[in-house]
């Protein structure tokens, strides 16, 4: 079909005007609606890690509250083993008591040294000398179970027994043990 | 076969033209893509207003939850601190070292013609492993005396042994003794040693250490002669 002038005319008005459509379309309709989504699934994507991050803060907090009860409780139940007062004023009357509970008649305390440590805020270690002039063996022994077994703040760090020639049942002991107490 | 004369073949040209006509055709194609172009719009309108309600509900948990998340932070180290001073304490009651057991099980090996005149132990405070040194000196009686010490070690070890980690049990010396001692009535020579012992603890017990039953370490019962 051959077309004429009037009608080529038509054609290209027709091409002019669909171009005009597609363009004005995609221009004034789809473009910004396209660029508004992307910035939204943007936004969304960075706030993603954010959303993430509070929640298992959240988590991780309720998960630290809920174990708190019981660790307040262990901390009151070793604060009660802790006698108020200066422990130079406790200490050496309870080694001593303790000892002579057991019939060991005569224990010597004496404070050493001091260490702060920094894993248990809010207490201080101390070391002691104990000296028992003169004990049976076994009896000491007795005792040091037994002392080991009711005091879980004090650790014996180390011992020397020594056999007394003059009373030959009976021996001299010296020991050191460390105990945590309160900062004042 | 009758010949037709068409007389409206001009009209029917016309219509032809007019049916088939390019601007129509071309208003036709541009309705057809503008109605295309309308439902995509429709559906990228709808698809952004999706969108839109998942940003919304988004921005709307975010504000929710950054004064909780704020919140929780600032708990958090308090809690931790509890935590972690708790756990500390708790640590250094379960990790502590029991004497008592050592000297149960070193004293229950000592036999009668072995007297031990001095024992010394020491253990490294707050290191895992914990190392712990115990030195043994004493007198040792019979025939043969330094068999009698021989025999302590070897049982040490191996009494120790079975309970503890990289045990060594070593002679730091074995001297013979002028002295001479009486057992049973009879006269024996003696020697003079010392026993160093070593051992790693990995866990340490925390069941209540047993009191010792065995006999203990006392002073040399010797008398002496020259």
């Amino acid at each position: 079909m051959k077309l004429n002038k009037d009608q080529q005319q038509k054609i290209i008005l027709g091409a002019m005007l669909l171009v005009g459509v597609i363009y004005a379309a995609n221009e004034f309709l789809l473009s910004p609606l396209a660029l508004e989504r992307s910035r939204l699934t943007e936004e969304m994507t960075a706030n993603e890690p954010k959303l993430r991050e509070m929640r298992a803060q959240i988590a991780r907090t309720k998960s630290s509250e809920e174990k708190t009860p019981q660790a307040t409780n262990l901390i009151a139940q070793v604060d009660s083993m802790i006698p108020d007062g200066s422990p130079v004023a406790w200490f050496p009357p309870k080694v001593s008591d303790f000892f002579r509970a057991n019939g060991v008649e005569k224990a010597v305390a004496k404070f050493a040294t001091e260490t702060t440590e920094k894993e248990l805020t809010g207490y201080r270690r101390l070391t002691w000398s104990i000296d028992i002039p003169s004990a049976d063996f076994l009896r000491f022994a007795l005792t040091l179970s037994k002392i080991e077994n009711s005091e879980p703040l004090f650790e014996f760090t180390g011992f020397e027994i020594k056999a007394n020639r003059e009373q030959l049942d009976s021996q001299r002991i010296l020991l050191s043990v460390q105990n945590i107490i309160k900062k004042q | 076969m009758a010949i037709r004369i068409n007389l409206y073949h001009e009209i029917q040209r016309a219509r032809i033209v007019e049916q088939y006509d390019p601007l129509k055709i071309s208003l036709m194609c541009l309705g057809f893509i503008g109605v295309c172009l309308v439902g995509w719009y429709f559906m990228s309108l709808n698809e952004t207003n999706k969108i839109r309600d998942e940003h919304s509900t988004q921005q709307v948990e975010l504000g929710r939850l950054k004064p909780l998340a704020i919140a929780a932070k600032d708990n958090e180290q308090k809690f931790n601190n509890v935590l972690t001073l708790a756990s500390s304490l708790s640590k250094r009651i379960d990790e502590r070292f029991y004497w008592a057991p050592v000297l149960d099980k070193i004293s229950a090996v000592i036999p009668p013609a072995v007297q031990i005149t001095k024992m010394t132990g020491e253990s490294n405070f707050g290191e895992i492993p914990r190392r712990v040194n115990v030195n043994i000196e004493g007198v040792a009686a019979g025939n043969q005396p330094r068999k009698v010490a021989e025999d302590l070690r070897l049982k040490l070890n191996e009494t120790l042994g079975r309970n503890f980690k990289e045990l060594s049990a070593v002679f730091k010396s074995l001297d013979d003794s002028i002295e001479r001692v009486v057992i049973d009535g009879k006269e024996a020579s003696t020697v003079l040693f010392s026993i160093s012992i070593s051992f790693t603890i990995e866990t340490i017990p925390t069941a209540p250490a047993p009191a010792p039953v065995a006999p203990a370490p006392s002073a040399p019962d010797i008398t002496a002669q020259r």
